[in-house]
């Protein structure tokens, strides 16, 4: 997976448009960064990365940069 | 053949009457895959959902209740602690009196497990026909604003009638257990213990943390999957149909995906009810009953998992 196609990920799961994401911007204050987008991650993490993510390391994500960097992309 | 009947609350809530917790219902739709779910009023319980079930089962397959000669009941929301359930059951259902019967607490797993115990108790010929009754209603357990929970769970119950028929092309199974996971799924104070499980959550209602327990099946699924194909000696094409339990669309979804399992083969009945806990499978499989798609000598894989951390896999022939 390419950090392109990681953040067109993020933005499906943060339900925005293509070119929305801000990578630097705090993922709290996205509507939709709530319980179910951690699955999403999740799901993203196992099947593309095939890395496990587990609650307390998303938990430390404040923006999607965060996110990025831990995918190592 | 598996006779199943099954019974839901009359009570709807569709996802519009669920937009007070800030998602639109198009936005339940598309992150759970649940359009509805039944649930239960004040003064309705798990043992009025069982004892409907069971109507339905007999009724419909035109069974005399009087050849039962076993219960099996699966809850997790007893009426009361004690009695044991299944004597009220048992009662309402005004089956003989010289039948034994017991009821065991699971969660998504306790179909699975009832299969085994009725294989069991129909192999050491303590039994020749056996009901196994599964009832919950978590509904009850949640909070008003936990909308997590709220916009997943369902009650229902169903009762499934196995006799010698269906035991003898039950396969091998494969159960597992793993208490670290269960402060994950979880109700404080639901017992007699005043220990806390959790901290975490709405105080003494359903707690549930949706990514451990995510993680927990993305770890358990595929490799019990694996394993009780190895044991039953069956090679993963030659499975006709795989019944998950119907934890919710997404998880389905990416379990299906992981294990490259192909649509067709993975019926889901999930959308119109909810996650019914211990009944998602034997409901799943009265719909497929009722559209007429499996076949007598289809091969099923029946997998349950969740709550405890508890699973339970098989192969069964239809």
């Amino acid at each position: 997976m390419t950090r392109e196609e990681l953040i067109e990920q993020l933005e499906d799961m943060l339900m925005l448009d293509e070119g929305e994401l801000d990578l630097n911007q705090e993922l709290e204050s996205y509507e939709d960064w709530d319980s179910m987008s951690y699955l999403t991650l999740i799901a993203l993490f196992d099947s593309k990365l095939n890395k496990k993510l587990n609650i307390d390391t998303i938990k430390e994500f404040k923006t999607a940069n965060d996110i990025v960097n831990h995918a190592g992309l | 053949m598996f006779k199943v009947g099954t019974y839901l609350p009359e009570k709807v809530l569709l996802n519009a009457n669920l937009e007070y917790l800030g998602w639109s219902a198009k936005k339940i739709f598309v992150k759970t895959g649940i359009s509805q779910r039944h649930v239960t009023i004040d003064d309705e319980t798990a043992l009025d959902l069982a004892y409907h079930a069971c109507e339905d089962l007999f009724s419909k397959y035109e069974i005399d209740k009087k050849e039962v000669d076993y219960i099996l009941y699966c809850t997790q929301s007893p009426d009361y602690n004690l009695p044991n359930n299944v004597s009220i059951l048992h009662k309402r259902l005004n089956l003989s009196n010289n039948i034994p019967s017991l009821e065991f607490n699971q969660g998504c797993s306790g179909y699975v497990y009832g299969l085994s115990l009725a294989k069991a108790f129909i192999s050491a010929s303590l039994a020749t026909k056996v009901l196994l009754v599964t009832a919950d209603t978590y509904t009850k357990y949640i909070d008003y604003e936990d909308r997590a929970n709220k916009t997943i769970f369902g009650d229902g119950a169903t009762a499934t009638l196995l006799t010698k028929n269906e035991i003898d092309k039950f396969g091998e199974f494969i159960f597992g257990t793993d208490g670290n996971g269960s402060c994950n799924l979880c109700v404080n104070n639901s017992g007699l213990s005043k220990t806390k499980l959790t901290e975490d959550g709405f105080e003494d209602r359903l707690f549930m943390n949706g990514s451990e327990i995510f993680n927990f099946t993305l770890e358990t699924v595929p490799a019990s999957v694996e394993k009780v194909l190895e044991k039953n000696n069956i090679k993963f094409e030659e499975i006709d149909y795989f019944l998950f339990h119907q934890a919710n669309n997404f998880m389905l979804e990416h379990l299906r995906e992981k294990l490259n399992i192909p649509k067709e083969k993975f019926p889901k009945f999930i959308e119109t009810t909810g996650n019914t806990v211990s009944s998602t499978i034997p409901f799943l499989i009265n719909d497929l009953n009722e559209k007429q798609i499996l076949k007598k000598g289809d091969k099923l894989l029946l997998i349950g998992f969740g709550v405890g951390y508890s699973w339970g896999t098989t192969i069964i022939e239809y």
